[in-house]
C-alpha cells in the first residue's frame, strides 16, 4: 500500500464514505458536500452509522476505534471523516 | 429513581394504611384487539402447547389492556400532591398488550414517577402478595406512599392452557397505602399447598388469631372462598362478585373501605389451582390508637 | 442483610451461530457483520427441543446448596423479562415447585423490569425474608427464558438473546455476597415496540448511556463507595459496543467489565447477572472483602445497579 499521509487517508475516508453511503442506505445518493448532515439530511441512524463504518473498514482496511465516537462526530460527512482519520489503525 | 441501602429494620417500622379505594369496571376495548402483530405473537406462544387460536374474537377485536384500564384508576386514586414511591401491579391473565412492561409504563403516569412492577403466575394470591410487598418495602422506609392495582379482563384470544377461570368482564381495583389515616393492615398471611378440603380449618384458625376480642369485624370472601358463606365464620359476610375471579376480593373490599369507620375487615381468596389461601386484615381502630414514627 | 447465598448456571448445549439466525430474523449480511464486529456477539445458546420447564430445572439442578435444604426455601422467584411468555393459564413456576418439593414455598414471578429483573427479584426476596426473620431462611431466584417469538430473538441493531439460564438462593443473613445497594431508574416514556417506532429507538439509543450512568453512580455512592473501589462490574450480556462507551463515559476501566459471555451465550433475558456472577467466581475475580457491580438495563425503559460485597 505504501506510506499514507493523515491528508490522504482522510480524502480517501471521505471519498469512501461518498461510494458506501449509497449501499447502506439502500438508495441513490447524490454528490455530497463535506458538510451534509448524515441524520439530518441524510437519515443515516445509529445502525446504519455503524453498517457505514464496517464497509469503511474493509474498503479501506482500517481497524476503527468506535468506542469514543460521540454525537458530535456524527454530525456531517466531514465530521466523520475526522473521527474515523483519527481513531484507525490501518491494518499492515 | 428508587435508591436503597440494606433494609433498615432497626428503625421505627412505618405503618402501613390503605387511605383510598378505587374500583371501576370498563366497558369498550383496547385498540390493540386489532393490531396484527397481536396474532403473531400469541400463535408462537401457543405453538409449543398445541392451542387454537380464537379467530371469532380476534375479528371482533375484542379484549383490553391493564395500561388503558389503569390510567384513570390512577387519575382517581392518586393526586399531585401525593407522590408515590412504589406502584405493584398485580394479574393473573394477561391482557392484550402482551410485550409492554405495563407497570412501568404506568410508573410514567403516576403523580411521584414511582418504583413500579408486576407480580403474576400465583392467581388469586398475586394481589395478596403485592400488598405485602408494599408492606416490606414501607418497613425500610424505602417507600413512604404506594399503590396497588389489581387488574382482570375478559377476553383470552385462545383455547385456555388448563382449567381456570376466566373473568367476566374487565376489571380493576386501586389501592392507595401511606403512612397515616385509614386503615392499617394488621395482618398479611399466605399459606401455600392449601388442598380445597384443608380450606374452612385453616381459615377460622387465621380469623381466631386476627379477630380475637373484636365485635366489630367484616369478612370478605374471594370467589375462591364463596362456598363457605354460610358457615358462619363471622357475623358480617360479605363474597367477592362473581365472575371477577382475581379481583372480586379487592372489589368488595374497596366497597366496605367506603363505609365511615368499617372496623376490622378481614378479606380472603384461595386458589383452587395454586392452592393458596391468602387472608389479610385492615383495621380502621388501630389505624387511629397508632401514630405514625 | 441480602445476601446470594449460592448461584448456578446452566447453558443449553446447542451454540447458533448467529449467521445461521440472519434468514429468520430478516437481518442482512451486513447487520450480522455489524453485530459480530461491533457489538461482540457470535453464538447464542439454545434448546430447539426443550421447554421453558425443562430450562428452569436444569438450572435448578445445578444449584448444589439446595439439595437437602428445600425445607428452608420459603419463596420462589421466577425473573421475567418477557412480561408474558406461557398461555394462560399454563405454570411452569408452580409445576417446578411442586416437581422439587418446593410446593410449601410462595412462589410468584415478577416482571417489568427487562433484563434488570433478576436484580429486582434479589432486593424483592431479600426484603420479605428479612421481615419473616426465621434465621437461616431462604428463597430461590430462577431466571432463563425461551426465545419463543421474534421479540424474544432479536433487540433490532442491539442484541440477540440466548437460552442461558440461573437459579440463586438468597438470605437475609448471609456472610457473603451482601447486598449494598440498589438502585433502580424507570422510565416509562420509553413504553413501545422498537421495530415499529424508530424514533423510540433513536431516543433511547441517546437516553441510555446517560441513565445507566446515572445509576451505577448512584449505588456506588449509596454503599458508601468510589467507583474505582469497585472491583469488577458483573454487566448483562447485551453486547459488548455499549458497554465499551460506558466505561469510556465513567472513567471505568472496561477490562474489569465481564463481557466474555456475550459472544458465547448471547443476552440471556434477566438470566445474564447470574450467569456472568457464575463466570467470574469460576475464575477467582472475586475475592473477600470485593466489592462488585451487577448492572443490567432494558426497553421499559429499565436501568438498575447493585453493588455487592463478596
Amino acid at each position: 500500500m505504501g506510506q499514507t499521509t493523515e491528508v490522504d487517508l482522510r480524502q480517501q475516508i471521505v471519498d469512501s464514505i461518498g461510494e458506501l453511503l449509497p449501499r447502506v442506505l439502500k438508495r441513490e445518493v447524490p454528490e455530497l458536500p463535506e458538510s451534509t448532515r448524515l441524520f439530518d439530511e441524510l437519515g443515516l441512524s445509529s445502525a446504519s452509522t455503524l453498517e457505514l463504518l464496517l464497509e469503511l473498514e474493509e474498503a479501506l482496511d482500517l481497524q476503527i476505534d468506535v468506542e469514543e465516537i460521540d454525537q458530535g462526530d456524527l454530525e456531517s460527512v466531514g465530521t466523520l471523516a475526522d473521527f474515523v482519520a483519527a481513531h484507525s489503525l490501518t491494518q499492515d | 429513581m428508587f435508591n436503597a441501602g440494606p433494609a433498615d429494620l432497626t428503625a421505627p417500622e412505618r405503618p402501613l394504611r390503605v387511605t383510598r379505594a378505587v374500583r371501576r369496571v370498563f366497558d369498550g376495548r383496547s385498540d390493540t384487539a386489532l393490531d396484527p402483530e397481536l396474532r403473531i405473537f400469541l400463535s408462537d406462544m401457543v405453538r409449543p402447547y398445541g392451542l387454537a387460536l380464537r379467530e371469532d374474537l380476534l375479528t371482533a377485536g375484542v379484549g383490553h389492556s391493564y395500561g388503558e384500564m389503569a390510567a384513570p384508576l390512577i387519575a382517581e386514586a392518586t393526586s399531585a400532591d401525593e407522590p408515590v414511591d412504589v406502584l405493584v401491579l398485580a394479574f393473573a391473565m394477561h391482557d392484550l398488550r402482551l410485550g409492554r412492561a405495563t407497570s412501568v409504563y404506568l410508573s410514567n403516569l403516576c403523580p411521584g414517577g414511582p418504583m413500579a412492577f408486576a407480580v403474576c403466575d400465583q392467581g388469586s394470591a398475586a394481589a395478596f402478595t403485592a400488598l405485602r410487598l408494599i408492606r416490606e418495602y414501607s418497613r425500610s422506609g424505602a417507600c413512604r406512599r404506594a399503590l396497588l392495582l389489581v387488574l382482570e379482563q375478559s377476553v383470552l384470544h385462545y383455547e385456555p392452557a388448563g382449567p381456570a377461570e376466566i373473568p367476566a368482564r374487565h376489571a380493576g381495583v386501586a389501592l392507595l397505602c401511606d403512612d397515616a389515616g385509614g386503615a392499617a393492615l394488621s395482618g398479611a398471611r399466605q399459606h401455600a399447598d392449601v388442598a380445597v378440603g384443608q380450606v374452612a380449618t385453616l381459615l377460622a384458625e387465621d380469623l381466631g388469631a386476627l379477630t380475637a376480642g373484636r365485635t366489630d369485624v367484616t369478612l370478605i370472601l374471594g370467589g375462591g372462598l364463596a362456598a363457605l358463606a354460610d358457615a358462619g365464620l363471622a357475623e358480617r359476610v360479605r363474597i367477592a362478585p362473581e365472575g371477577q375471579p382475581y379481583t372480586g376480593v379487592w372489589w368488595e373490599l374497596a366497597g366496605a373501605l367506603d363505609h365511615d369507620d368499617p372496623g376490622l375487615t378481614v378479606f380472603a381468596d384461595h386458589d383452587p389451582n395454586l392452592r393458596y389461601l391468602c387472608v389479610s386484615a385492615l383495621d380502621t381502630v388501630a389505624a387511629r390508637q397508632e401514630q405514625p414514627a | 442483610m441480602t445476601a446470594l447465598t449460592a448461584v448456578a448456571s446452566y447453558l443449553p448445549a446447542g451454540r447458533v451461530p448467529i449467521e445461521e439466525l440472519a434468514g429468520r430474523l430478516g437481518l442482512s449480511d451486513r447487520q450480522v457483520r455489524v453485530f459480530r464486529r461491533f457489538h461482540g456477539l457470535s453464538e447464542v445458546c439454545r434448546d430447539h427441543d426443550g421447554t421453558l420447564f425443562d430450562l428452569l430445572a436444569a438450572a435448578v439442578g445445578e444449584l448444589d446448596e439446595l439439595r437437602g435444604r428445600e425445607h428452608l426455601v420459603k419463596y420462589v422467584l421466577y425473573a421475567r423479562g418477557m412480561p408474558v411468555a406461557v398461555p394462560y393459564p399454563a405454570n411452569p413456576l408452580h409445576e417446578l415447585c411442586r416437581k422439587l418439593g418446593l410446593a410449601h414455598a410462595v412462589a410468584f414471578t415478577v416482571t417489568h423490569h427487562a433484563c434488570a429483573t433478576g436484580l429486582l427479584a434479589v432486593d424483592i426476596a431479600g426484603r420479605l425474608l428479612a421481615s419473616d426473620g426465621v434465621p437461616g431462611a431462604l428463597a430461590l431466584v430462577i431466571a432463563g427464558e425461551k426465545t419463543f417469538t421474534r421479540d424474544a430473538e432479536l433487540v433490532p441493531d442491539t442484541s440477540i438473546f440466548g437460552e442461558g439460564a440461573a437459579a440463586c438462593l438468597v438470605s437475609a443473613d448471609g456472610a457473603s455476597d451482601r447486598l449494598l445497594s440498589y438502585v433502580t431508574r424507570l422510565r416509562g416514556d420509553f413504553d413501545g415496540r422498537l421495530v415499529e417506532d424508530p424514533g423510540l429507538a433513536v431516543r433511547f439509543a441517546k437516553e441510555y448511556p446517560g441513565s445507566l450512568a446515572e445509576v451505577i453512580l448512584a449505588a456506588v455512592q449509596r454503599a458508601g463507595l468510589a467507583l474505582d473501589e469497585i472491583s469488577l462490574i458483573v454487566p448483562h450480556n447485551v453486547n459488548a459496543v455499549s458497554w465499551r462507551r460506558l466505561c469510556r463515559m465513567i472513567g471505568y476501566p472496561v477490562d474489569r467489565v465481564l463481557l466474555d459471555n456475550v459472544a458465547v451465550t448471547g443476552h440471556c433475558f434477566a438470566a445474564d447477572a447470574f450467569l456472568n456472577y457464575r463466570l467470574a467466581a469460576d475464575r477467582g475475580l472475586l475475592n473477600p472483602g470485593d466489592r462488585y457491580l451487577m448492572v443490567a438495563a432494558g426497553l421499559g425503559a429499565t436501568f438498575s445497579a447493585m453493588v455487592f460485597e463478596h
